[in-house]
């Protein structure tokens, strides 16, 4: 099992969605760290489990467009396949991310495709 | 906070000495959002009505008898957002105004100099500016601090953070978008700058804390009906609007159903306690979510403004 604590390995202070919104962005933690951790636990055939507790706290876009682009890249099945959330300070945030942020990002890309 | 309609007739009448070049704001006895807000914001938008290249704006104290950390923390997003278009502005005070003692107290003559250049320290210095982005570091400072005069020792407040950050998000990504409504040009020139204020206030020995943030923008009423034109039904509702909006039944201007959560995480840290007494200031509307009554403002803020409270009744996120 692989593991991803936000609090030690990316920062204490989590920011808003996009890196131009301002520092430690989702968008930032996705490309920095969320996807290269998920690759290789997918590679391994094992589990990543993000902690995130011991931050001081979440904007909803920061896990929105975080969890939401992992969803999109590697598929919803993979993702809730592979993909083990710890959230004890904030049970709802992992509520979030497994009832609506990640299996609402794929009807995005569904939606996406059939526009396009 | 009930918003008092008194006449207004007895300010601003000798305001203007020089429009060309000098306008003196002068600040009304009771200088307070919860004794008076409609004065508050007849102040607040004469500041923003001043604003032109080359102009001097002198804000005169000399009468002021009753301040509040709210009334004060609007009017210095505006002394500041005036500051950063070029406009110098100037703080009059005297040894016989009445508040004077609750104004210095505060820290807003901390962004003043006086004739030596020399600045008047507060016990209060906190005021977080921020330039076009989040610095949720910051933030989640001043809560910590504010979770020690509450509690005794310094804490996260990961509701309140959220929050937070979702205001700051939203002024840097929605609230500043080009008018030709009032205010125009503080507006427009502003929108290239994208500033946000939050303001921390704390009373140790009431052991409270009054946090105030604030952008002067387009307002979130006005953004809201922007940015979901033809989804909202209750058109002429405004109450309805903030309250839908809150409870995130306008989902995500994007349409993706995984966004659009900011205001809800707003309310999120409400409803769980984490802070209370919030309310919201917004394109003539004064809202207060603890009893969900709406008041209509005879002066208008072009800008958001929240205000809540940090006490031993918040009972969420205080571990």
């Amino acid at each position: 099992m692989a593991t991803l604590k936000i609090s030690k390995d990316f920062t204490e202070y989590p920011g808003a969605r996009y890196i131009t919104d301002g520092p430690f962005s989702g968008e930032a933690f996705f490309n920095e760290l969320l996807r290269e951790k998920f690759d290789e636990a997918l590679r391994a055939n094992v589990i990543l489990t993000v902690d995130l507790d011991d931050t001081a706290g979440y904007a909803s876009s920061f896990l929105s467009e975080s969890f939401g682009r992992l969803a999109q890249e590697f598929g919803v099945d993979s993702v809730k396949k592979h993909l083990k959330i710890i959230s004890r300070q904030e049970p709802d945030w992992k509520d979030r991310i497994l009832n609506d942020y990640i299996p609402n990002a794929s009807k995005r890309q569904s939606q996406a495709f059939v526009n396009a | 906070m009930k918003a008092r309609r008194r006449g207004l007739d007895n300010i601003g009448k000798k305001d203007i000495q020089n429009p060309k070049t000098e306008v003196v704001v002068s600040v009304p006895a009771i200088f307070s959002t919860t004794v008076d807000l409609e004065q508050v914001l007849y102040v607040v938008n004469k500041s923003k009505s001043s604003a032109a290249k080359d102009r001097k704006v002198i804000i005169d104290f000399a009468n002021v008898e009753i301040v509040n950390a709210a009334a004060l923390a609007l009017l210095l997003s505006v002394v500041n957002d005036l500051n950063t278009l070029g406009v110098r502005v100037q703080c009059k005070i005297s040894e016989n105004t009445l508040a004077k003692d609750e104004i210095i107290e505060s820290g807003f003559l901390e962004h003043f100099t006086n004739h030596l250049g020399e600045r008047t320290p507060g016990k209060n210095k906190i005021f977080v500016k921020g330039r076009g982005k989040t610095d949720q570091k910051r933030i989640a400072e001043e809560i910590r601090a504010a979770m020690k005069t509450v509690y005794g020792a310094e804490d996260f407040n990961q509701p309140m953070q959220g929050a937070v950050v979702e205001m700051m998000a939203n002024s840097v990504n929605h609230a500043f978008r080009r008018t030709f409504k009032r205010n125009a040009y503080f507006i427009n020139e502003l929108s290239k700058k994208k500033r946000w204020y939050l303001s921390v206030v704390h009373n140790h020995t009431e052991q409270q804390v009054y946090f105030t943030f604030v952008d002067n923008g387009l307002g979130l009423l006005q953004t809201i009906r922007r940015r979901f034109f033809g989804r909202i039904k209750e058109i002429f509702d405004d109450k309805s609007v903030l309250q839908k909006a809150f409870e995130g039944e306008y989902g995500s201007s994007t349409k993706q159903k995984e966004r659009g959560h900011g205001l809800p995480t707003i309310l999120s840290a409400f409803d769980k306690k984490s802070l209370r007494n919030l309310k919201i200031i917004t394109n003539g509307c004064f809202y207060s979510f603890e009893n969900q009554q709406l008041d209509k403002l005879t002066n208008s803020f072009e800008g958001t403004a929240y205000f809540w409270t940090l006490d031993k009744k918040c009972t969420y996120g205080n571990t």
